[in-house]
């Protein structure tokens, strides 16, 4: 079995891109190795698969450190052809570094929708939209997703293609974007949950897909929202990352306590408590906190191929 | 008084009159019975009129040691030979099979890492491919070295009714053979050997190592597709050096495969391939032809090397991209929140447009409750299917998206107006753009709704790997082919379903009239064959599974091998054997040949 250097995972995992290993985030290792590697090796020429890729990466170690460089891959005048790869840069900033680089790329957004060409593009402005979060203008994304829609319509009638268009575009204004947006407000929701363990705990089912809605969304937010809440006692201190043992372990608690009770929980499907329990366990573990010897064997014996976000696996 | 002998096969006047005592075949040409004899081969049955042999005499003194020679035997022979390290040469077991090698052509040892001796010889870089071979000859009289043909002979039907074999076209011979083979005399004396030998499937290969290879492929750009490479066989043919009117010759004929082998037992893999149009009506983006020949000429050339040959269970067909998918539950299959409403329109040319919904959602309905619930509505001539999908990657086990496949008879439907207010439970058109096609990202095992409306509306089943051919992917996803495997060795609990795995699909580039990108479809198959991810580890990039992309142009150290010993993989992680893999993964996708 070969063992791969942290570079060597890292070059394989965004520069070398596949279809089957995009969950496949390397793991475990320095951050400071991982920071370096962006600087180092993702520049302009970077494809838009790399930087799907670089995207998870840089979320997952809450990479706040390549903020500015990812920010110097973006364009300053984007053009048509800059939309897809430029809407997957300032989305990676606008989820993992702070406030100013939120409104920056919340004030950079419309030079993107206004290049918006076809519903490829409109597909990654609507990841931006999601990421940019609770409060941002989707105003300007609706009207282009409609002056598309209505150019496409006009040369639809024997065009496949200007058909499909037509309908990906019906789909993503009227349930795509619906769902953005509130999906959006429920973000607000659980950021103005003061109490601290009630919103953690509100996170954590989001983060097993329970009660809540719009999850294509929310899901990945309440991840990096726990790590997050890791960082201080309530959002407003949680915009810089800062290790603290302490809230660290406080959210493994609060893991290992929930999926001991996972049987408790009302909407969970008894088939999928293994599952959850994998999830939980693993969290816990990423979070900081030890596993007994049995719990280790649980997540061996359950997991397949699961992938958690929250984990070191 | 001459004697009458009944030739058998691979008989000639010379090693009859050998056998009878005499030097070479002079006598025996010089009786006026044999006449009708001399300017052909010998076949068996025929009578060969001996003459007498005068045994003459030699003087010597009594009392002192005289050395005869006997300057005939052992008899002249010819034989294929794999060599041995210890084994004296002409104790060395007799190969009667012949395998297309894995390895790569110039490359030696066990995991080529070494290259492929040139020399004569015993040598364990070429000893450790086991189908590597050599020609021995046998001839006492002769003098090193000794030349013999070698040559690919295609199976025919003989006018007994029965199978044979038989030479090439003239316009095709040459090149599928090799005249002459040098072999030279071994050590001992007793033998000539050649070169390690391989039995390559490419052009590529012949010219990387022209003087070890033979051409063993098909004919289907030289106007015969029929030409299977695993029914073929190879001739050595060696003509005495000493006979007097250079005629004489003896030859051995060993198949190229073997049903009954135990290392690549001869197998036929089925397949049925589907050609998407750009849009409904629309252009193809290959014809049937070009696409069926990829299968007769590079699909057959890369799977020989496994004793694997393609066949296609059905007529190769052209259909239309329908968006007829309605998905549920996508992505995360999660329970529906209840109080919202799905609906969406059927329309299809020449039957009624059918506005199914609105219906309300309801809480913890899982995506397959909501489809059913839907499909129901479905009246006729439109016929709604439901079939549910296995979990994602990254959601719980039991969180299942669910589809609802709607057709019509004749003809293609088109779905829109879809909506779903529910907070958690989405419904999405599966709309295939074949011009671009998305496909997955992540979820390999369920696929993306563009394919999955292909799929379950076309598929044929699962005894066989069934092929779409898309003009292209998405240009955001950059890839040439995509595999849906069936998944059960990557995660028991999230296997494909029944319509999904065993499919692939390939851009149209790799199927057209070219060779370009040759082995992509091999490559894609080769996931749903062995349901393994990719090839790793040194020398990978020479694997057809290697997982930097297979190479585009043919060339002799291309992504082309199916290596037999265990070869590392990325998932399942560790070594497989992937041959062995093949016949226990996809036992129901093989029969026999």
């Amino acid at each position: 079995m070969n063992s791969e250097s942290a570079v060597q995972q890292l070059e394989t995992y965004v520069l070398r891109p596949d279809d089957f290993h995009g969950d496949a985030i390397p793991r475990r290792l320095e951050r400071q190795e991982v920071a370096r590697f962006v600087v180092e090796r993702v520049g302009k020429d970077a494809g838009f698969k790399s930087l799907v890729r670089l995207e998870r990466l840089v979320n997952f170690y809450d990479l706040q450190e390549v903020c500015g460089h990812l920010s110097s891959l973006l364009p300053t005048a984007p053009t048509p052809g800059d939309v897809m790869k430029a809407a997957v840069i300032a989305r990676t900033v606008a989820a993992t570094c702070g406030p100013a680089d939120v409104q920056r790329m919340a004030s950079y957004a419309p030079g993107l929708i206004a290049n918006a060409q076809n519903t490829a593009d409109i597909a990654e402005l609507l990841e931006l939209q999601d990421r940019l979060g609770p409060g941002v203008d989707s105003r300007a994304l609706e009207a282009r997703i409609g002056q598309l829609r209505a150019a496409y319509a006009a040369s639809s009638g024997s065009n496949y293609q200007a058909r499909l268009e037509t309908s990906r575009l019906d789909e993503m204004r009227n349930l795509r974007l619906d769902r953005v947006r509130r999906g959006n407000e429920t973000k607000a929701q659980v950021l103005a949950i003061a109490d601290r363990p009630k919103r953690i705990s509100e996170e954590i089912k989001i983060y097993l897909t329970l009660d809540y809605g719009y999850l294509e969304y929310l899901l990945p937010w309440s991840a990096a929202r726990l790590r997050r809440e890791t960082w201080g006692q309530s959002p407003a201190d949680q915009t810089v990352r800062k290790e603290d043992p302490a809230r660290r372990s406080e959210v493994a608690k609060m893991f290992h306590t929930v999926g001991a009770n996972l049987e408790r929980l009302p909407d969970v499907d008894p088939e999928n408590r293994p599952s959850l329990q994998v999830r939980c366990l693993r969290a816990v573990s990423y979070f900081g906190s030890a596993l007994s010897g049995p719990e280790w064997t649980f997540i061996s014996d359950h997991a397949g191929r699961q992938v958690d976000v929250l984990s070191n696996d | 008084m001459p004697s009458l002998v009944t030739a058998v096969d691979g008989d000639c006047l010379c090693t009859i009159a050998i056998d009878s005592g005499f030097l070479n075949c002079l006598p025996l040409r010089a009786e006026g019975a044999n006449s009708g004899l001399l300017n052909r081969d010998l076949v068996a049955g025929d009578i060969v009129t001996v003459p007498d042999v005068d045994p003459g005499g030699d003087g010597g003194s009594t009392d002192q040691r005289h050395v005869f020679v006997r300057r005939t035997a052992p008899p002249v022979s010819i034989r294929f030979v794999h060599g041995s390290p210890n084994i004296p040469y002409l104790r060395d077991e007799t190969s009667t099979l012949l395998h297309v090698s894995n390895h790569q052509t110039t490359r030696g040892g066990l995991d080529d890492g070494g290259l492929l001796p040139s020399g004569f010889g015993f040598n364990q870089l070429g000893h450790d491919d086991a189908d590597t071979f050599k020609i021995e000859v046998v001839d006492p009289q002769a003098g090193s070295p000794v030349n013999v043909r070698l040559e690919a002979l295609r199976r025919v039907l003989l006018p007994t009714g029965a199978f044979g074999h038989d030479v090439f076209p003239a316009a095709e011979r040459g090149r599928r053979s090799k005249d002459p083979l040098e072999c030279q005399i071994v050590s001992s004396g007793v033998a000539f050997r050649s070169r390690y030998m391989r039995l390559v499937t490419d052009d590529t290969d012949v010219t990387a190592k022209p003087d070890q290879t033979l051409l063993t492929t098909d004919m289907t750009d030289e106007g015969d597709p029929s030409v299977e490479i695993l029914e073929q066989a190879v001739r050595a043919t060696y003509i005495l050096q000493n006979c007097p009117v250079a005629l004489c010759q003896v030859s051995s004929t060993v198949e190229v495969g073997n049903t009954a082998g135990p290392r690549k037992p001869r197998t036929a893999l089925r397949m049925a391939m589907h050609i998407i149009r750009s849009s409904p009506g629309g252009a193809a983006p290959v014809t049937i032809a070009q696409a069926d020949r990829r299968i007769t000429r590079w699909v057959r050339r890369t799977y020989a090397q496994a004793g694997m040959a393609p066949r296609l269970v059905q007529t190769t067909e052209i259909v239309d991209p329908q968006n007829n998918l309605v998905a549920i539950g996508e992505p995360h299959g999660v329970t529906a929140r209840g109080g919202g409403q799905m609906t969406f329109r059927i329309t299809s040319t020449g039957n009624p447009t059918q506005v199914i919904g609105p219906i309300p959602t309801v809480a913890r309905a899982k995506p397959e409750d909501m489809a059913n619930a839907l499909a129901a509505l479905v009246a006729a001539p439109y016929v709604a299917s439901v079939s549910v999908n296995p979990a994602g990657f990254s959601d719980p086990v039991a969180n299942r998206s669910a589809d609802i496949v709607i057709t019509v008879p004749g003809g293609v439907v088109m779905i829109d107006q879809e909506n779903s207010t529910d907070a958690r439970q989405t419904l999405t058109i599966g709309r295939p753009n074949p011009v671009a096609l998305a496909g997955f990202s992540n979820d390999f095992l369920i696929g993306s709704s563009e394919q999955r409306a292909l799929l379950k509306t076309y598929d044929t089943g699962e005894d066989r790997v069934d092929v779409f051919i898309v003009q292209d992917f998405a240009a955001a996803a950059r890839a040439r082919g995509q595999a849906m495997m069936h998944g059960v060795s990557i995660d028991p609990a999230r296997p494909a379903i029944p319509p999904v795995r065993f499919s692939v699909f390939v851009n149209g580039r790799s199927m057209n009239a070219s060779d370009d990108d040759f082995v992509n479809l091999s490559h894609e198959m080769g996931h749903v064959l062995e349901d393994l991810i990719h090839a790793t580890g040194t020398r990978s990039e020479h694997q057809l599974m290697m997982g930097r992309g297979t190479d585009f142009l043919v060339s002799e150290p291309a992504s082309k091998r199916i290596k037999e010993r265990p070869q590392l993989y990325d998932s399942p992680a560790g070594f497989h054997r992937q041959i062995d893999r093949i016949h226990s993964q996809a036992a129901g996708l093989l029969e026999g040949f």
